[in-house]
C-alpha cells in the first residue's frame, strides 16, 4: 500500500529538500510519510526511522501532556478543516527538547485525511527571547526595587517610565504621570519655582547637559522631603540625546543630621565664647574687688592733697589753676574706672521690683538731657502704652539705658535723631535664644518687652561689632570712656536673664534692642 | 565761736595728715588723728570730739566694731559718726548704718564734701 503522495516524484523531492523548514506528511495515527532533510536536522531522526515508526508522534512528544496537546490539535484540525499554527516542544532523538512552531493543514489525498506540517525550529529564538525577558526582568527589578526615584522621559520631557519607589513615595498611580510633561507631575506641584527649574533642566538635559540640584518633594502624607535631584541625558551610538533619566534621592535624613551637627557646632562655639567671656568677667570682678580698696584709699589722699593745693594757687595763676582742675578731674576718672569695674564683682546683687519700663527709660533720658540739648538731637518716642510691669533692678537698668543713650548721643556729634521705642513681642526667632547658658534665658515663644534705642549716628564697623561687648573696648578718647559701658550693660541685662542685641550700619546708625522677659 | 573737735580714725597715715591739714586749714576745726580704733573710747573721754570720722577696713578693730564700742558708751553713743571708707557696697553701708552712724562717705571724698558732711552731722547745716 502506498499512501504516500507523489513523494517519489523528483520535483517534489527536490522542492522539499531545498526547503529549510521541516516538512512532513502524517496521518491521524501519527505515522509520518513524507519527511524532508530539514526535518531530519530538527528531530535527529532519519526519514527511514520516521517512516518506519507507526507512531512517530509518540517519539516526538514523549511527554504525555505535549502528546495530548498534539493529538488535540489534530482533532481540531479535522473538525474545523482549516490550517493551524501551534508552538510546541518536541524531543529530538538525542533527547534534547526543542521549541518548534508547527503550521499544519489538512490535505485530502487518495480518500484519506493527511496532515501537512511545517516545522520551524525556534529553539534559538526562544532562548534569546527568554534571555531578553530575563534581562528585562532583572533591569525592571532593579528599576522598581531601588530606593532611589528613577524615571525615563523623552527629550521633550514627557515621562514614559517611573519606578515604584517614586510612585509609592508620593502615593500616585503610574497612569497619572506617564505621558505628562515631567514638570507638571505631582512631584513638583507644591512649588512653581521648582516646576520652572525642572522645565529649564529638561531643556538643558535635552542639549546633552547633566543637571543636578537640590529639590523638595511632598510625600504621600504631605511632609516635605529634601531630594538630591539629577537629570541625565541618554545618548545613542551617534551621540544624539534620545532619552533622559530623572533621578532623585531622599536626603532629608542626611540634611537633618547636617543641620543638627551645624547647630550643635554653633552652640558649642557660642558656649565656648560665652565661657571665655564669663571667665574674663569673673577674673575682672575678682581683680577689681581686691584692688578697689587699695586704689580708692590713695585716690582719697590725692584728692584731699589737690584740694589742699587748690587753695594755695593764686587766683590769677590760670595755668596752675587749670593743672589743679585737671588733676581733680583725673582723680574722679580713676575712681570712675574702679567703680565701674566693681560692677562686675557685684554680679547677682539685683534688687528686683516690678517697674514700668517706659518711666525707667524716661528717667534715664532725664539724666542725659543736658547732653541731648547741647548736641542738637531730636528725640522721637514710640513707646507702647499699657506694657506689663517687669521685674528689674531699676538702678541697674537705668545705668544700662544711660550707657546706651550716651553712646547714641556721642555717635551723633553733628546732631541727629534718637528713636526710643518700647513694645511687647512673643519671640519667634530662636536667633536670640541660641546657645544661651540656661533655659532661664529668653527663648522661643517667650513673651518679652523690647526697648529699642536707635540713633542716626556714625554706626559700628563689622570689625568693631565683634569686640563691642568686650571689656575695655572703646573707640572714644581715653578721657571720654573706660570701655566698660557696654560690657557692664550686657552683664546687667544678662543678670536679668535678658538679651541685648546691636544692629548697625556704618554711616547709617545703630539700633540697640533689649529684650526683657515678662514674668 | 569755738572750734569743733574732729577725731579722725584711719590706718592710712597720709590720709590722716592731709585731712588734718585741710580741716585745720579752715580754722574751724581742731583735729586729732588715730591710726587704730583700739583706744577710741579713752580718746572720746580725753579729747571729747564733737564728731568722729571713721574708716571701715582697719586692722584689729574695724569701723563697724568701733561704732558698736561707741554705742556701748554713754558719751560715745551721743557723738556723731561719719564713715569715710573705700568700701562702697550696699552691704557695707548697711552694716554701718545699723550701728547708728550719721553719714557714710565713699572715698575719694573731696575736702568740700567732707566739710559738708561734718557740718551736717554737727547740726550746722543751712
Amino acid at each position: 500500500m502506498d499512501n504516500r503522495p507523489e513523494a517519489g516524484e523528483n520535483q517534489l523531492g527536490k522542492v522539499l529538500a531545498s526547503i529549510r523548514e521541516g516538512v512532513a506528511f502524517s496521518d491521524q495515527a501519527g505515522h509520518f510519510y513524507v519527511y524532508n532533510s530539514a526535518m531530519e536536522e530538527i528531530t535527529g531522526y532519519s526519514m527511514e526511522e520516521a517512516n518506519a515508526c507507526p507512531d512517530f508522534i509518540s517519539l516526538l512528544y514523549p511527554d504525555p501532556k505535549d502528546r495530548m496537546m498534539a493529538l488535540k490539535g489534530i482533532e481540531e484540525l479535522l473538525k474545523k478543516r482549516t490550517s493551524r499554527e501551534t508552538e510546541t516542544i518536541i524531543a529530538t532523538k538525542s533527547g534534547k527538547l526543542k521549541n518548534v512552531l508547527v503550521s499544519s493543514s489538512l490535505i485530502h489525498h487518495n480518500g484519506r485525511d493527511l496532515f501537512l506540517s511545517v516545522y520551524h525550529d525556534i529553539t534559538k529564538r526562544r532562548l534569546i527571547e527568554n534571555q531578553l525577558m530575563d534581562n528585562e526582568w532583572k533591569v525592571r527589578a532593579i528599576f522598581d526595587e531601588t530606593y532611589q526615584f528613577i524615571g525615563l522621559m523623552t527629550i521633550e520631557g514627557t515621562l514614559i517610565e517611573a519606578n515604584r519607589a517614586s510612585l509609592e513615595f508620593s502615593g500616585i498611580q503610574a497612569s497619572s504621570v506617564l505621558g505628562k510633561p515631567f514638570w507638571e507631575t505631582p512631584w513638583w506641584r507644591h512649588s512653581p519655582q521648582l516646576q520652572e527649574r525642572v522645565r529649564q533642566a529638561v531643556k538643558s538635559a535635552a542639549k546633552g547637559e547633566f543637571v543636578r540640584f537640590e529639590a523638595t518633594h511632598l510625600d504621600k502624607d504631605g511632609n516635605l522631603h529634601y531630594v538630591d535631584f539629577s537629570l541625565k541625558p541618554v545618548k545613542n551610538a551617534s551621540g544624539k540625546v534620545v532619552y533622559m533619566i530623572p533621578e532623585g534621592r531622599d536626603i532629608t535624613e542626611r540634611k537633618q543630621i547636617e543641620k543638627n551637627l551645624q547647630e550643635a557646632y554653633t552652640k558649642l562655639q557660642e558656649t565656648q565664647s560665652q565661657l571665655i567671656q564669663a571667665e574674663k568677667m569673673d577674673a575682672i570682678g575678682r581683680l577689681a574687688s581686691g584692688v578697689a580698696h587699695e586704689v580708692k584709699n590713695p585716690l582719697e589722699i590725692l584728692l584731699q592733697g589737690v584740694n589742699y593745693l587748690e587753695e594755695k594757687v593764686p587766683r590769677e595763676d590760670k595755668e596752675m589753676f587749670e593743672i589743679v582742675r585737671m588733676m581733680k578731674n583725673n582723680i574722679k576718672r580713676a575712681d570712675n574706672i574702679v567703680r565701674t569695674l566693681l560692677e562686675f564683682s557685684r554680679a547677682g546683687e539685683l534688687s528686683l521690683k516690678a517697674e514700668d519700663i517706659n518711666s525707667v527709660l524716661e528717667s534715664s533720658v532725664d539724666l542725659v538731657r543736658y547732653k541731648v540739648n547741647i548736641s542738637d538731637i531730636e528725640i522721637n518716642r514710640e513707646l507702647a502704652s499699657g506694657l506689663p510691669g517687669i521685674l528689674i533692678d531699676k538702678n541697674k537698668i537705668e545705668q544700662v539705658f544711660v550707657n546706651l543713650l550716651l553712646n547714641a548721643i556721642e555717635s551723633m556729634p553733628g546732631g541727629g535723631k534718637l528713636f526710643l521705642r518700647s513694645y511687647q513681642i512673643k519671640l519667634n526667632a530662636s536667633r536670640y535664644a541660641a546657645g544661651r547658658k540656661s533655659a532661664d534665658y529668653l527663648g522661643f515663644k517667650n513673651k518679652a518687652v523690647v526697648i529699642e534705642i536707635e540713633d542716626t549716628g556714625c554706626g559700628i564697623s563689622e570689625e568693631n561689632k565683634k569686640k563691642l561687648f568686650g571689656p575695655f573696648f572703646t573707640t572714644k578718647e581715653p578721657k571720654d570712656g573706660t570701655g566698660l559701658g557696654l560690657s557692664v550693660s550686657k552683664n546687667i541685662i544678662e543678670l536679668h536673664k535678658g538679651i541685648i542685641d546691636i544692629e548697625s550700619k556704618v554711616g547709617k546708625g545703630s539700633k540697640v534692642k533689649i529684650f526683657l522677659r515678662i514674668a | 565761736m569755738s572750734k569743733s573737735k574732729v577725731l579722725v580714725v584711719d590706718d592710712e597715715p597720709d590720709f590722716l595728715t592731709i585731712v588734718k591739714t585741710n580741716l585745720e586749714g579752715t580754722n574751724d576745726y581742731e583735729v586729732k588723728t588715730l591710726l587704730t580704733a583700739k583706744n577710741i573710747i579713752s580718746e572720746v573721754y580725753s579729747f571729747q570730739p564733737d564728731v568722729i570720722l571713721l574708716d571701715m577696713l582697719m586692722p584689729a578693730v574695724g569701723g563697724a566694731e568701733a561704732c558698736a564700742m561707741l554705742n556701748d558708751d554713754p558719751i560715745g553713743k551721743n557723738t556723731p559718726i561719719i564713715i569715710v571708707s573705700a568700701l562702697f557696697k550696699d552691704q557695707d553701708k548697711y552694716s554701718a548704718y545699723k550701728e547708728g552712724i550719721n553719714d557714710y562717705l565713699v572715698k575719694p571724698v573731696s575736702k568740700d564734701e567732707l566739710i559738708a558732711a561734718i557740718e551736717k552731722a554737727l547740726g550746722h547745716e543751712r
